[in-house]
């Protein structure tokens, strides 16, 4: 069974720059260029947790074909980046950020009810 | 379905809290205008909070579990703070009368903080001294009149660290 809950952002980048550069083959050519075997494969493109050996094949192989590699560094940090904005403000933010919609949209219709309104009573007159 | 409540609709349902209010007396009340008041009843009375009875407006208290929630929503209530406190803070920049801020940072001691602690626990029962004191001689009161208190401190340094947080 498939692991999908733990892929990362790292995971799924280097995976499609790898299909990317690969191009399209089977799962036993895709296999044989990394030396994993395509059950593995199979699981890994699925979601199952890359081990670390995989993820530097992976990476040899994209260095090797002209392709900058995926930089790990860059990626850590913005998933920690993610998180904490997740955790703390990034939360606050979603909150203010429909509260505001909410807002706006009620002095809309205040607006258009008063522009009605003035109209019917311009009518009337 | 929205989690909380606007400060335009928590001051309405405050207005209706104690007794039900036809709509002029809601405006007197609330401050609002006219058409901005008509639009939050509409979205009250849609969200189930309120309801319109003999050209009455009232909480609808039969399915107030349905709206509860929204009232007492922690995140809301959290939000509605920072918009009073900014909003505040805003006023007090562009010199609005009657609005009072004091920021101040200084170091105390144990002995000192203690006697800061016993000061904010005076102004708290001066609060409660004046809510006690209107059960037994109410006055005529008008909510958007009341004054809105904020007190409170902390370390400076918890304060930089929650601003880290996000950086």
């Amino acid at each position: 069974m498939t692991k999908k809950a733990k892929i990362t952002e790292l995971q799924k980048k280097t995976m499609d720059n790898f299909l990317q550069v690969a191009g399209e083959m089977t799962l036993s050519e895709y296999g044989e260029l990394l030396g994993i075997e395509r059950t593995r494969l199979f699981r890994l493109l699925h979601g199952a947790e890359m081990k670390m050996w995989e993820f530097e094949k992976i990476q040899i192989y994209l260095d090797e074909n002209g392709q900058n590699s995926v930089n790990w560094e860059n990626e850590i940090k913005k998933s920690h980046q993610k998180k904490a904005l997740g955790a703390g403000v990034g939360i606050d933010l979603g909150i203010q950020w429909e509260r505001n919609i909410r807002l706006r949209d009620l002095v809309q219709e205040s607006e258009s009810l008063k522009s009605t309104s003035e109209s019917l009573e311009a009518l009337s007159a | 379905m929205e989690k909380s409540l606007l400060i335009i609709e928590r001051i309405v349902v405050e207005s209706l809290f104690k007794k039900s209010l036809d709509f002029e007396k809601l405006k007197v009340q609330t401050s609002l205008s006219e058409s901005l008041l008509q639009a939050v009843l509409g979205q009250l009375i849609q969200k189930g909070i309120l309801v319109f009875k003999n050209y009455e407006y009232e909480l609808n208290w039969e399915h107030k579990s349905l709206w509860l929630p929204i009232v007492t929503d922690k995140e809301g209530a959290k939000a509605e703070i920072k918009e009073l406190f900014s909003s505040l803070v805003n006023q007090i920049y562009e010199k609005e009368e009657g609005a009072k801020l004091k920021v101040q940072k200084i170091y105390l001691n144990q002995r000192e903080k203690e006697e800061l602690e016993r000061n904010l626990a005076d102004i708290d029962s001066f609060i409660q001294g004046v809510r006690n004191q209107r059960k037994v001689f109410p006055v005529k009161e008008n909510i958007s009149k009341q004054q809105v208190v904020f007190y409170g401190h902390c370390e400076y340094r918890s304060l930089v660290d929650e601003i880290l947080k996000v950086s």
